[in-house]
């Protein structure tokens, strides 16, 4: 093959190879808990890295070459000019545990936006329910995010968080912090306290919380709920928003599934005939349950 | 033809048949109904590179090119291989995201069909795949004492140019109803008469999702994955990071075929496995078989491979008796 055609090859092969992740910086790194932490992405000058270009309930892929790649959302909703990324993370496996070593100023590939995320011009004058568990609130976060800033657009909003204990409970403060909110009402448990903390608010499972919360402010057929959380909670969560007349196309989940690609190749988030990495993962009640397995 | 690039056929191995690079025409066997792998091997290979990475130099990546020089010339494919192929096609290369190592192989290869006549494993003519009108630039079909040859790309159209002497430009009478009894031959030879269930087999499918016949296929299933190994239009991949021995930082990230149907496919960090049962991962094989498959319609060609191969008799066939039968 003659060089010429080599270089023009490889600038194709590079630009358009959807596998090949962009460089970006770690400007910051937040402690959530014990296992998580936020990483906040900053865009290193004159660079373009697609990846900053997202909606929340999207998510990209971290590329560690040596180790592997793995999926996350973004926990943000990202500003207009596209500057930040976020990601919130638990430290579970081997690439988890490689990211966790990163420190701020640090270089990592990050490939994406991918996936269909939140649609969130539907959002708009409707009331919210937002039903999280675990890591789960990472995605729903950037949600949340925008809609405090754009409050007077939406009606008024829930949030249903969950945890194992106090001090696995991520973003514990910011949702604290919600209390004062005219529009917002946050309701926050745990499975149980260990001895040595304290909590002042429920113990027990989330769906616990939609009995202890009021509903005189919330028009259901106006309402759209989000849930986020462990493969198990779905379920229970969708049974008590259909006590509460949701409709089913105005329950939105976002799901994870084992994902090795992003772009619809390599089959294994495959669910029925659709695929959580292009179809998803944001999927809602109604579609899910024609969709065999997906929940 | 080989002056064009290197030629791909089928050829004897054992009692069974591969597709295999082509030294001398004289190798290549044009009996053949079906190679062991299909042709999604030279697409798709079974371990492929994506790019190789020098973690000490700033992470620099490199991609093997492919040597477009010159072209393969794929011989003797049959028809439900070349559907296959373009069902192939429409996966990798068409929708939001085009695989550049599919397209370059795909872009570089030229595509000679060959009719053929079915065994007893061939259902092409419930899949409606017994014949090809795209992606191929040549097909012949042998009517015994001379050829018709389709011509469907401008490469094609060249080659036929190039060797006028072997062509004849009219089609006569004669050769119109050689064709036809030919068809006509070709289409009295199936064994399975399901006739099209495509119209109901969504429904069909949703209807016996929960039927015991499943948890029976489950049971019996060994979870070896040759049915996906072998299925011109399965497409799974895995992708892991190797690192060279003896050269710190220097390695490379591979794809590889995967499977459906072994345990850990559809495991997420944490140990959740979203399918448990050998019998779940059945379902979902059978649907983007015969349901959809890539959000686009069924995707089994009939070609017999699951029929002959798999160790414990599962296959299309069976699945779409269960679906159907009327049991009392
Ligand atoms: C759409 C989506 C969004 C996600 N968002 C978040 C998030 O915001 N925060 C968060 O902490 N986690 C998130 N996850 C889960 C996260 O991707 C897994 O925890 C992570 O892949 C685990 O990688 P590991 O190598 O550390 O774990 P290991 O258990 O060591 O992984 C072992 C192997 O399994 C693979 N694997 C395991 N789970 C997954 C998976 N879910 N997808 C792909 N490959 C997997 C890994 O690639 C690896 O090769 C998300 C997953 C998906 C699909
Ligand atoms: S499912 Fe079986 S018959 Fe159908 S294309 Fe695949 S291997 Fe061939
Ligand atoms: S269906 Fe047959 S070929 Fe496929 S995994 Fe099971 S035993 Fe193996
Ligand atoms: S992650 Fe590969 S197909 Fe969805």
């Amino acid at each position: 093959m003659n060089p010429e055609k080599t270089d023009q090859y490889m600038k194709d092969h590079f630009v358009d190879n959807p596998y090949l992740a962009h460089e970006t910086r770690i400007k910051k790194i937040i402690d959530e808990t014990a296992h998580v932490k936020t990483f906040v992405m900053e865009n290193i000058d004159g660079q373009y890295n697609p990846a900053f270009d997202f909606i929340p309930g999207q998510f990209a892929i971290w590329s560690l070459p040596g180790i592997g790649e793995a999926p996350f959302s973004y926990s943000c909703h990202g500003d207009s000019e596209n500057k930040e990324m976020q990601f919130t993370i638990h430290k579970i496996g081997s690439v988890t545990s490689a990211i966790f070593k990163y420190q701020v100023g640090d270089i990592v590939e990050i490939r994406g936006p991918y996936g269909n995320g939140f649609p969130m011009d539907s959002l708009i004058d409707k009331d919210l329910i937002f039903i999280m568990g675990g890591i789960g609130a990472a995605p729903l976060r950037g949600v949340l995010h925008h809609v405090l800033e754009f409050s007077e657009s939406y009606g008024n909003i829930c949030v249903l968080h969950g945890a194992k204990t106090p001090q696995d409970m991520v973003f514990k403060e910011e949702f604290l912090g919600l209390a004062g909110h005219e529009t917002v009402r946050c309701l926050l448990t745990v499975d149980n306290i260990p001895e040595d903390d304290s909590w002042e608010h429920s113990v027990g499972v989330v769906t616990d919380l939609f009995n202890q919360n009021r509903y005189d402010d919330i028009d259901p057929s106006k309402t759209i709920a989000m849930i986020c959380g462990p493969p198990i909670m779905y379920k229970f969560v969708i049974m008590e928003l259909e006590k509460l007349n949701i409709p089913q196309d105005q329950i939105l989940m976002t799901l994870e599934r084992r994902m090795k690609c992003g772009i619809g190749k390599c089959g294994h988030c495959a669910i029925d005939g659709e695929y959580a990495c292009t179809d998803g993962p944001v999927f809602n009640y109604w579609d899910a349950k024609s969709t065999k397995e997906m929940i | 033809m080989s002056t064009l690039g290197d030629v791909w056929g089928p050829t004897k191995k054992q009692d069974k048949y591969v597709f295999s690079k082509i030294n001398s025409f004289t190798t290549m066997n044009l009996d053949y109904l079906r190679t062991i792998l299909p042709i999604k091997k030279l697409f798709f290979p079974q371990k492929q590179e994506l790019f190789s990475f020098n973690l000490g130099e700033g992470n620099k990546k490199t991609i093997k090119a492919v040597d477009d020089s010159k072209h393969r010339i794929l011989f003797g494919l049959h028809p439900c291989e070349i559907n296959a192929l373009n069902i192939q096609d429409g996966f990798f290369m068409f929708g939001d995201y085009s695989d550049p190592y599919y397209e370059d192989l795909r872009n570089n290869t030229i595509v000679v069909g060959y009719s053929c006549l079915p065994d007893n494993n061939c259902f092409c003519n419930f899949t409606g795949t017994s014949d090809v009108d795209e992606g191929y630039d040549l097909f012949i079909n042998n009517l015994d004492d001379y050829y018709l040859v389709f011509v469907n790309s401008t490469t094609g159209n060249d080659i036929v140019i190039q060797n006028q002497e072997m062509f004849d430009e009219d089609i006569s009478k004669i050769d119109l109803n050689n064709y036809k009894k030919w068809v006509n031959k070709r289409n009295s030879m199936f064994k399975h008469e399901y006739g099209d269930i495509t119209n109901n087999i969504t429904k069909l499918m949703d209807l016996n999702y929960n039927d015991e016949f499943w948890d029976k296929l489950g049971e019996e299933c060994l979870s070896c994955g040759t049915c996906t190994i072998s299925c011109p239009t399965c497409s799974c991949y895995n992708v892991v990071d190797k690192l060279s021995v003896g050269t710190i930082g220097l390695g490379f990230r591979e794809r590889e075929w995967d499977s459906c149907q072994l345990p850990q496919f559809s495991v997420v960090a944490g140990n959740v496995d979203f399918r448990v049962t050998r019998a779940s991962r059945l379902k979902l094989y059978y649907s983007h078989k015969l349901v959809t498959y890539g959000n686009d319609g069924p995707s089994c060609v009939g070609c017999g491979r699951c029929i002959e191969q798999c160790p414990v008799d599962i296959n299309v066939l069976r699945v779409v008796k269960n679906l159907t039968e009327v049991d009392l």
